[in-house]
């Protein structure tokens, strides 16, 4: 009768630990990472300046003509262009999880400095 | 009369688990962090910088800014990477041709602290002590079509052979944000 409560007490001892192991792994070691929409972000603009789309829709302000150059799977999109003093043309969305890019250009055909901001959340 | 020891530490042993495992899950986390803050954009970053300063540089050549331009473009940026939490310092040199092979060779310290700027060119050296934020100029004369340009500031050294007739530019750039940067150099 000893031994029988002496396995009772290992297995429940055994059991603690490997509840223990499982939750460990499966929140810091077995996690899949989150996808990175930020480096999307950032690629999918630089993708359109090597295109040759990004600067005169930038230059003209045409956040709605740059935002629909843009098609990504899942995700909803918006665009900003900002000048150098900070004022801004476009909306940034008003969602939870915001992922953000930003894209520099320096001009056009000639010194028109911007910054285009690209929003990307879930529905 | 014999002492059941043995039920007494299996016990002992099932109580120190417990208590270990409340150790540790009180000292984890009880929420992740609300903001996080990518590092890996720091090389598109970096990319897109090294792609605009040559340009923003022309575009001022090609008009009455001038090397103005590139200073412009340089605040503009350092208060750009500001909104995405990076610190981006700077340090650039351009060079432009003047008559009777001379050289000016203009510098601007963005480094965000003093720095001495060591210059030598075709065997010519001057030394440059530029506060943060600030430009200076020096005349190299007798310069080849062709030459050698050797700087130096900080634990930076470079070495470039450069054609007299154009406008070169050399640019230092670096991004920080908290423990992890990245520095190029750009040579256009």
């Amino acid at each position: 009768m000893r031994g029988f409560w002496y396995l009772v007490e290992a297995l429940i001892g055994g059991i603690v630990l490997m509840a223990f192991l499982v939750t460990i792994g499966s929140v810091y070691l077995f996690s899949t990472p989150s996808p990175d929409i930020n480096a999307r972000a950032y690629v999918i603009l630089h993708n359109l300046d090597r295109q040759d789309l990004l600067r005169n829709y930038t230059v003209a302000l045409d956040y709605n003509g740059l935002n629909s150059q843009i098609d990504i799977a899942a995700y909803n999109h918006s665009i900003q262009i900002c000048d150098t003093g900070g004022t801004c043309a476009g909306q940034a969305p008003s969602a939870d999880n915001v992922w953000t890019g930003g894209y520099i250009i320096s001009g056009y055909n000639s010194y028109e400095p911007y910054e285009v901001k690209l929003y990307l959340w879930e529905d | 009369m014999k002492k059941n020891h043995g039920k007494m530490k299996a016990q002992f042993f099932l109580l120190g688990t417990f208590l270990l495992c409340l150790l540790f899950f009180l000292g984890l986390p009880l929420s992740s962090p609300k903001l996080s803050v990518a590092s890996r954009d720091l090389s598109y970053l970096s990319e897109n910088i090294q792609k605009e300063l040559p340009r923003a540089l022309n575009f001022g050549l090609n008009s009455t800014g001038g090397i103005n331009t590139l200073e412009n473009f340089t605040a503009f940026v350092k208060a750009a990477m500001l909104e995405h939490s990076v610190n981006y310092t700077s340090l650039w040199i351009v060079t432009e041709n003047r008559t009777d092979s001379n050289l000016n060779v203009t510098a601007a310290n963005h480094l965000g602290s003093a720095v001495t700027l060591s210059i030598r060119v075709s065997g010519s050296n001057t030394t440059l002590e530029l506060e943060n934020n600030e430009i200076n100029s020096s005349v190299f004369t007798m310069v080849p079509d062709e030459f050698e340009m050797n700087i130096s500031f900080g634990s930076v050294t470079k070495n470039m052979v450069l054609q007299r007739n154009k406008v070169n530019l050399y640019a230092f750039i670096k991004l920080q944000r908290d423990e992890n940067f990245l520095q190029e150099e750009i040579v256009a």
